[in-house]
Parts: structure tokens; sequence; C-alpha cells
């Protein structure tokens, strides 16, 4: 059902989402927004629209007019979708008593078999902060980190009052390194300003196999940069050859530890380190980790030159 | 004369999916899919290898979530009901084929017999139990079952948390025991993402071996002499295998791999989509969405031949074929190993050869009958020998290289970028604080004994475990059924906070806990203590 929603843009969600006055659409993420409208679309069909829907049908419509009720209602079909089979998906859905268990678009079958208590109804709001002082690095790949961050009551407050009084807060990232860091002693720095809302940042950094940290804090009268909060040590992955000379190596049956300077048997790598997903494969058209999810409920798009069986 | 190895490892993997609320579930059928096209098909060539005495070796990690669906009986009995209606679609389809085309006829009944003889495996050769089909090729030393982290998490996004990564590989231990009998040798990390530092839970569970992509031992502390071609040690004692890009590429390349070939199945057309509304309508979702039944009459024909233009498949020429495909392999697997012997003076390589196990049967339908040809063909010569890691580790490795391997994963572009993005990185806060929290849990409820509280404990531990599964994050970056995803991991959250508070108000609203033991019953009595910290 939310097929057709997942291939606009999230512009044009927002669009959609603006016309039908859903609440907090500007701030929403895709999924969010694609799971507003869902929800608009099945839950617009109340007893009124269902029987003028009915009544439509009745009357024999011609196949445009089927595609646009179903489009209406937010079925997903095929170009080549023939007249009694729109029919007969406007129908059945009509025709499902529970249309909320339908919101996801994911569930089929039956009602549950056994009374489900409220907390585990599908539609579920996550806590939007857990009121916890914390700044979290991780590494994407050897060139970007993400961080995100959370506040205490007290530290939102103290970030309120700052942007208020035109103190910008900002995160600040350090290459740490090889270094015991002082506060400081950083090889480089940068510097991004934060805006209270999104609480997250995508940062990218000089170099591979190295070690950043990073502060979140602000410039007082002084012009000295003020630490609230101090993330851990995030380390950037490796991409290229490590320029160690040196080969360890043990003698299993001895227990026997020795080293060699090293010698390579192997030409380089020839292949950039891509991993076995980003083969680009005509046949594959599917990302490598599972098979299954990206292809078992795949969208079909049959030409419409398909032959009638 | 023997100049190196080839291992060949097949990864399957499925996350839990199992809705015993409803009587169907979409999302069940990726089960019964691999089920019918990927696991039974491979048993039913192991049981061809071994009948004709060829002596196969295969490493095959099957996950914990796996592992669990395979044994439980309500997805047994719907996988039953799920063949015979696929038997019955494909009796219609014998009968509707008869004046439509031969060769389709032809299809539709190769199709019936295949299904039905796949009902008789399961119900009458296994009982419906594949985990014991798998163990009896275990059993045999043509199998070497290993295990995986608990439920597919990430671990190089949850290492600022030892405890939970520690967790996650206990419990894949525990489960791998409870349903095998015995300790793992090795574990298949999910996503094949290492970190620096896993390697440490798995030498204290025992754990000997496990894989890295081609880069982790490239870009390893200390560069590796033979490349990916000989396993390294880790300071922990524990070994790592690297990938050889060449297989993956002879499989998965546009140009050059094996599945593209025109004669193969096309994957994308099935009676599913292609057949009239009322008339799948039985055999598709109850809601009306069109689903893969496995019955598809058509080749891949030509390379951007429309699917409307695709030609009939003859599955006896793609047998042929797979065979053909085999013999290739096997013939460049040889060459390989000769040259690399030569460069390596006489040291032989172990060619690795890791692989999606969904990819043979479920994606490359004639991926089963390619796998018992490559051992059918490796049987004619002298040069490559199949192995598995325990094997060569216990067998054939006198000295070993200590290093520690880079941070890598098989994702695309060999990192994290895939698990980490704007589509799924909202989950991250939730699955940080839950690690946290579960920690409290565990320290502050160590030594309970009320059998309530510790049941509520357990099923926080089962929430956080399901909602680390790197297949949500995975599913929110491809953009199929996100949805789902979306929700699932939601409702992980929601459930795993519930109890949370619950266990600390003291007020655990019992009905609810015994609903959620049901829907997310994955793992009987799991060791919530493991997250402490003492």
């Amino acid at each position: 059902m939310s097929g057709e929603l997942e291939k606009k843009s999230v512009e044009e969600l927002k669009e959609m989402a603006k016309k039908v006055k859903i609440k907090g659409y500007y701030k929403m993420r895709k999924s969010e927004l694609i799971e507003a409208l869902s929800e608009e679309q099945t839950s617009n069909v109340d007893e009124e629209s269902r029987k003028s829907i009915l009544s439509e049908i009745e009357k024999n419509p011609k196949i445009y007019e089927l595609r646009n009720i179903a489009k209406r209602l937010g079925i997903t079909f095929q170009r080549n979708a023939r007249k009694d089979e729109l029919k007969e998906r406007i129908l059945r859905l009509l025709a499902r008593p529970g249309l909320e268990i339908k919101r996801f678009g994911i569930s089929s079958g039956p009602a549950p078999e056994k009374s489900v208590p409220v907390s585990s109804s599908s539609y579920v709001d996550l806590p939007s902060s857990y009121y916890r002082d914390t700044l979290q690095g991780l590494p994407v790949n050897p060139s970007w980190l993400s961080f995100y961050w959370d506040f205490s009551k007290q530290m939102s407050a103290l970030v309120d009052r700052l942007s208020r009084e035109n103190q910008p807060v900002m995160l600040r990232v350090y290459d740490v390194t090889f270094l015991i860091f002082n506060g400081s002693n950083a090889h480089r720095i940068w510097e991004y300003r934060i805006n209270g809302k999104e609480k997250k940042y995508y940062v990218q950094v000089a170099s591979p196999a190295a070690s950043y940290l990073a502060e979140i804090g602000y410039y007082n009268e002084a012009g000295v940069f003020v630490p609230l909060l101090r993330s851990n040590l995030v380390k950037t992955p490796a991409s290229s050859l490590s320029n160690r000379q040196e080969e360890r190596w043990i003698d299993l049956a001895k227990h026997l530890r020795f080293t060699q300077t090293h010698i390579s048997l192997v030409s380089q790598p020839t292949l950039l380190p891509t991993g076995l997903s980003s083969l680009s494969s005509e046949e594959m058209r599917s990302s490598f980790s599972s098979v299954l999810f990206s292809t078992g409920n795949a969208q079909k798009t049959i030409s419409d030159k398909e032959p009638k069986e | 004369m023997n100049k190196g190895y080839l291992t060949l490892v097949l990864h399957a993997h499925l996350p839990y999916v199992r809705h015993p609320e409803f009587e169907e579930f979409m999302e069940e059928r990726w089960l019964f899919e691999a089920m019918t096209e990927t696991y039974i098909p491979l048993l039913r060539s192991f049981e061809s290898l071994e009948n004709d005495g060829i002596p196969f070796r295969i490493t095959m990690s099957i996950t914990p979530p796996l592992m669990e669906m395979l044994e439980a009986k309500d997805l047994q009995e719907k996988y039953i009901r799920h063949l015979e209606k696929l038997i019955e679609l494909s009796k219609k389809e014998v009968g509707r084929t008869r004046s439509e085309h031969p060769t389709k006829h032809k299809m539709a009944r190769y199709y019936l017999k295949d299904f039905e003889e796949t009902l008789v495996y399961f119900r009458d050769r296994v009982q419906s139990r594949l985990l014991e089909g798998f163990k009896h090729f275990q059993d045999n030393g043509f199998l070497e079952i290993i295990t995986c982290n608990a439920t597919h998490g990430f671990l190089p996004l949850m290492n600022r948390y030892p405890q939970a990564v520690k967790a996650q590989i206990s419990q894949g231990v525990k489960t791998y025991e409870k349903y095998l009998g015995r300790k793992p040798s090795g574990i298949w990390l999910a996503e094949c993402g290492y970190v620096k530092g896993v390697e440490k839970p798995l030498a204290e569970e025992g754990i000997s071996f496990f894989f890295v992509d081609s880069h982790g031992l490239w870009y390893a502390e200390n560069p590796p002499r033979y490349g990916v071609y000989r396993p390294v040690m880790t300071e922990s004692g524990v070994f790592a295998f690297g990938r050889d890009p060449e297989s993956s590429e002879q499989v998965w390349s546009g140009d050059i791999g094996y599945p593209g070939d025109f004669r193969y199945r096309e994957f994308y057309r099935d009676v599913g989509f292609d057949r009239e509304a009322d008339y799948i309508a039985p055999y598709i979702d109850r809601s009306g969405a069109r689903v893969n039944t496995g019955i598809k009459y058509h080749r891949v024909t030509g390379k951007n031949v429309e699917l409307g233009k695709k030609d009939y498949y003859d599955v006896e020429e793609a047998h042929r074929v797979a065979y053909d495909h085999a013999q290739d392999f096997i013939g460049k697997k040889s060459a390989q190993v000769e040259a690399l012997y030569d460069q390596f003076a006489g040291v032989q390589p172990i060619v690795v050869a890791p692989f999606d196990a969904e990819l043979f049967g479920h994606w490359w339908f004639e991926g089963p009958k390619f796998i018992e040809n490559l051992f059918r063909c490796m049987n004619e010569t002298e040069i490559l020998k199949p192995i598995t890691p325990k094997a060569f580790i216990d067998d054939s490795l006198t000295s070993v290289q200590i290093t520690t391997p880079a941070d890598s994963t098989w994702g695309a572009n060999g990192y994290n970028e895939v698990w980490i993005n704007g589509s799924n990185d909202w989950i991250y806060p939730h699955l940080d604080e839950m690690a946290e929290r579960m920690t409290r849990l565990a320290n502050d409820f160590y030594d309970e004994t009320d059998p309530v509280k510790i049941r509520a404990l357990q099923q926080a531990m089962r929430e956080l475990l399901l909602a680390q599964s790197s297949d949500w994050a995975f599913i929110m970056s491809t953009g199929t059924t996100v949805a789902y995803a979306v929700n699932r991991t939601k409702q992980h959250i929601v459930r795993f906070n519930e109890l949370f508070e619950a266990l600390y108000k003291g007020q655990i609203d019992e009905k609810c806990l015994e609903h959620y033991e049901w829907i997310d019953g994955i793992f009987s009595d799991p060791d919530y203590r493991l997250y402490a910290v003492r």
C-alpha cells in the first residue's frame, strides 16, 4: 500500500502531507511521512466514502475511473492491471473489517486470534529523548563519522538559554590520533554550529585509521570554548596497506613467536575494498546481504505488451 | 598433486519473522521460499553427493534466528500448508499450460513433481526438522555448521557496549549447542562485520575462527605475507580467514557472473504476478498483494530484454549449463591455486568463497545444482581440494602470522554505511539506550529470584536482541518492505522500555508479559546477567 508513496521524494510527500493537514509533517522523516500518509489514506475510508465508492463501482466505471479510485485508496497496482482485477482489489479493501491492520501495509490474514493488549498496537511512538547527557560517535567509513547527542532537561535549558543569548552551540571534532588528549592538543579541529532540533551530525574527516573525539560546547564572553559534553573515542577504519614493515609469527607446535621483515608475496590489491554487495551487477539487481528481502516482495512492472495468458 | 584448498562458506540467515498471532503473514514467506528453493534443494544435493560417494566439504553458518524458526512447530505446520497450496496451484498450472505452450507445460509438470518431492522430503524424510537434515551431514563430516551472533546484530556499531557484544556472541553459541549438541568451532560475524576487539569474546566462548572481507586482511595492522590466501591469528588466539575477491566476482559480476546466463531462470517473472487476479487470489497474500509463488516459466533470455519479451525456460538445459559453470569455476580455482602455490614457493593457499546461502536456489535457481556439480568436478582433480577452516587449522597449519585485521564489513563499499545513514540512523540512540538500560537491569536484578521478574528480564533481553538485528537497518537502506522493518524496530524498543519501567516500578502486567513472550518468543531461557558489569 505504501509502495507508491515510497517512490516519491520527501518534498513531494511533505507537500501531500501539508494538503491533508498532517500535524508536524515538516519535521517528519520519509518513513514517518509514508506511515502518516498511508494511515490517512486508509482511515479516510469512512462509512460515507465507502458507500459512495460502492455505488460508483456498481455503475460499472471505466478503467481509468477505477484506477483513480484505487489510487485514492492507496492501492498499489501494476500499469497493466485489468479492470476486474482493480475492481476486486477495491472491493476487497472496502470489505476488510480491520482496516487498521493494514496500516503498515505488512500484515495479512485475519485479526489476531488472542486479544492484544493495547500497548502492542501496531502504531507506536518512540520517546524523542531519554533526557540524558550523551554524545556518541559512530564510524561510517574511512572518511565519515556520525555523531548524535541527547540532553538532560537541565542541559536543554542551558542550550536554549545560550541560543537565546546568541552564543552559538558548537560541535567540535578533534583528530587525536596517537595522542593523549588534554583538551586542546589535537592535530586538527573542526567546528560546526548545531541547532537545537536535529540531534545528529555527519562529519567528513581527513584520515582513515585515525582516532577522533568530539565535544559540544560554546564560546563564552572571553572567547574561550567551554565544553559541555565529550564523546567516546571513535576510529575510522583503515583503507590502505599498513606501513608496518614487521611480520609477527607463531610456530603453533612449539608455541614459539618470531618476527620477520615483511615480504609481500601477493600482488597489491587491484580491486578496491568494495565489499561484496557493491559489485555492480546488472543480474544482481539487489543488494547482497539478503537476497530475500530485496527480491521477495519486489514491485513488478511488466510491459504493457505482455501477451494475455 | 594437491596445491591448494577451496573453502565454500554458505551463510544461511533470515531475521526472526514469526507471527503466531496471524494465520498467514506475508513476511513469513521469506522463510518458506528459502526452504523450498534453497535449504531443501541444498540438502537434496548433499544427499545425492553422499550417495555417489563424493567427499564434499562445506562450511555453513545457520544463524540462531533461522535455527529457532526451523525448529518452531507452528512455522513447520504453516510451511506444510504453504506447500500443499503450492501443489494445488501446480496441478491447476499443469492443466492450464497444456494448451498454452509445450515448454511451459513441461515446466508446470516439473514444478508439480518437485513440490511433491519437497513435501515428502520435509514431512517424511526429516519429520519437519530441516536442522536434523543438516546435522546428519555434519555428523558424517561433510558439513561444518558454524554459528552467528545471536540475532545478526551489527557488531561494528555495537562495540561501545561490550556487554551487548558479549551477549550477542554468547547467545549465538548457546543456541547452536541447544540444537546441535556441541560447541561451534567457528562463527560468521553478521554482515562479515569485524571491529577490533570482538575476537576477545569469541576466544572466551572457545570459538576458533571467523571470517573477514578481503580488505580486513589486506589492511591488517601488520600486512599479511600471503594476503587473503592464508589465515592469520589474532592476539586472542582466534583465527581469521579472508574472503577471496575473485571467487565472488565469478558469481556476482554483471559481465562474467554465472547467474546472468541467458539460459537460467528469470527471477522476476512469476505466475503470482502474471496470472489474473481471481485465479491466483488463493495463492497470493490475503490482502490481494501479489507475491512470488515460485512457479516461473521464463528464462533470462538476454541482456536488457524486457520482462514481457522473455523466452520460455527449460530446466534440463539450465542444469547442463550449471554443470558447465561448475566445471569452469573449478578450472579457474585450480589455475588460481597453482599460480599462488608457485608464488608462495610451495606453501598451499586456501581460497575462501563465502556467499549468502539464499543466493543459491532462491535467487539463482540452479545454484544448488551448481554447488553439487562443483564437488563432482573437484573430485576429478588432484590440484584442488575442498576443506573446512577447522580441518585446515588442525591439519595444515604449522605456523601462522599474528595480526589484527582492519575494521571491515562485506556491505556496499566495505564499511558501515549500509547500516548507518540518513534512512536508519534514528535507531542507534534507542539501541544504545537499551544496551545501557539492560546493563542497569542486569546489575540491579542480578540475584533476582522472583520468577515473574526473571521472565520480564529475559523478555527485555529478547526485545533488545531482536531490535539489534542488522536486517532492519539493512531493509531501511534498500527500500523494500521498509514499513515492516521500521515497525518491528519500534515495537521492540517500545516493549523493551515498557518492561524496563515495569521492573523498576515493581508492577509487571503478567498478561502483557505473556503476550510478549508469545509474539517475540525467540530463545528459551536467555541469560540476562550477561549484560552485568561486575
